[in-house]
């Protein structure tokens, strides 16, 4: 027994110090797994947080400095005009009385309108999105009367952000007797219903830039005064938006 | 007398040299593994505490601008509103190519004199057909000459006649087809 024990002291001594660098390494091991790897997980996430802190942040800077920069007033006195451009609906009422407002305006004969409203039984009618434009679109077709420069006039009016948009895609002209010309144009209207809500707090927002502020001045220049529009809007002997609801 | 000497002390053994270089190997890797352990998480512990600060700082910010935006939530709200409707106002002027309203008064305003447009059609993405009355051969060919100016302009392509027909009282009916191009300058 005595030999034996001698014997394993022997081996023991022996090998002491590949015996404790071994147990070292495997408590390095333990330690790392305990404690290095959770730390470098924690600091790796706390990095990638921050990154991501970091780009909100900037995010509600810059959406801090464009909401400061607005006039809200401005935007909230004239968006009956720009609502008068392209309305949230179809609103026929709108088209009718831009047109009314060009024969005044220019003397040409409005003698006929096809607005097609499309479907009105539900409200997936606001649904149907023209991909391509990423608008909503009526399709519009008009006969008119006039002299050739009455036309020109009138066209040249139905885009120029003073009444309702509507943009003319094919045009038939007929000369008729007396310097006078008949023309059937077909075109399309347009309507883009409103969000209903905003989005999260940090979601990013366009910049006024120069393209809109340039399409802002012309609606205010061309359009006709709010009172006007709500004096217009108030004369027309209807009392809703949609004719069958 | 002579002495009797025993000699008690072992005498050692030579060590095997893979035992020699194990002891080696083993002591310098326990070192180097500790030594990295060592300074991998006394490292990480800095930054932990580090970024943890500032962090904390940003996370600060953070709510103090979201409290700040949702202060003016009815701004946002009126503004993202008109940001939409110009946008979409925008993309109809960019996709409207604009050739009617600029064909429009290349065909009929200037034609010579003794020269008719009857009818004309004209789409706005560039196809126009038109029929043509004038009153003698060249009168007509003054009209065409015309029609050859406006191309070589850049404003038509493809000039085409689709068919002249010559009527009783001597006048001639001249249909054309072309394609109108998009006007230049196009500004909405």
């Amino acid at each position: 027994m005595k030999k034996v024990k001698i014997n394993f002291l022997k081996i023991f001594k022996r090998f002491e110090i590949p015996l404790a660098s071994g147990i070292i390494i495997i408590f390095s091991g333990i330690l790392t797994y305990k404690l290095l790897i959770p730390n470098l997980f924690k600091a790796r996430e706390m990095n990638e947080d921050g990154k991501l802190l970091r780009k909100k942040i900037t995010n509600l800077s810059n959406k801090k400095k464009i909401l400061s920069s607005v006039d809200e007033r401005l935007l909230r006195d004239n968006f009956i005009k720009l609502n008068y451009v392209v309305p949230d609906n179809k609103d026929y009422v709108l088209l009718f009385t831009t047109l009314d407002q060009l024969q005044q305006k220019i003397g040409i004969s409005i003698t006929r309108t096809d607005f097609q409203l499309g479907v009105i039984s539900t409200s997936s009618a606001l649904l149907k999105r023209n991909k391509t434009a990423d608008n909503y679109i009526v399709p519009v077709t008009l006969e008119v009367i006039g002299t050739i420069e009455q036309l020109q006039s009138f066209l040249g009016e139905l885009s120029n952000l003073s009444g309702r948009l509507i943009t003319a895609e094919q045009i038939k002209i007929e000369v008729l007797d007396f310097g006078l010309v008949k023309a059937i144009i077909s075109g399309r209207t347009y309507f883009n219903p409103l969000p209903k809500q905003l989005g999260p707090v940090e979601t990013e927002i366009p910049e006024f830039n120069q393209n809109y502020q340039e399409i802002f001045k012309k609606i205010l220049e061309n359009q006709y005064p709010i009172e006007v529009i709500e004096e217009t809007q108030e004369n027309v002997p209807v009392g809703k938006n949609n004719l069958f609801l | 007398m002579n002495k009797k000497s025993i000699n008690l002390l072992i005498i050692a053994e030579p060590e095997p040299y893979y035992l020699t270089r194990l002891k080696k190997i083993s002591t310098w890797v326990s070192a180097i593994l500790v030594s990295i352990f060592l300074i991998t998480y006394i490292v990480s512990l800095i930054y932990i505490q580090a970024n943890n600060k500032d962090y904390q700082q940003m996370k600060k910010q953070y709510e103090e601008l979201e409290k700040d935006i949702q202060k003016t939530k009815s701004t946002e709200s009126i503004y993202l509103t008109t940001i939409g409707i110009l946008d979409t106002i925008k993309k109809i002027k960019a996709s409207d190519n604009l050739i009617i309203i600029n064909t429009l008064p290349l065909i009929y305003n200037n034609r010579n004199e003794g020269t008719n447009i009857i009818i004309s059609s004209i789409d706005n993405q560039g196809p126009v057909s038109f029929s043509v009355k004038s009153e003698s051969i060249e009168t007509l060919e003054n009209f065409i000459e015309e029609l050859n100016q406006l191309e070589n302009n850049g404003n038509f392509t493809n000039i085409q006649a689709a068919g002249i027909i010559r009527e009783t009282d001597g006048s001639y009916n001249l249909s054309v087809n072309l394609n109108a191009n998009k006007p230049r300058n196009e500004k909405s």
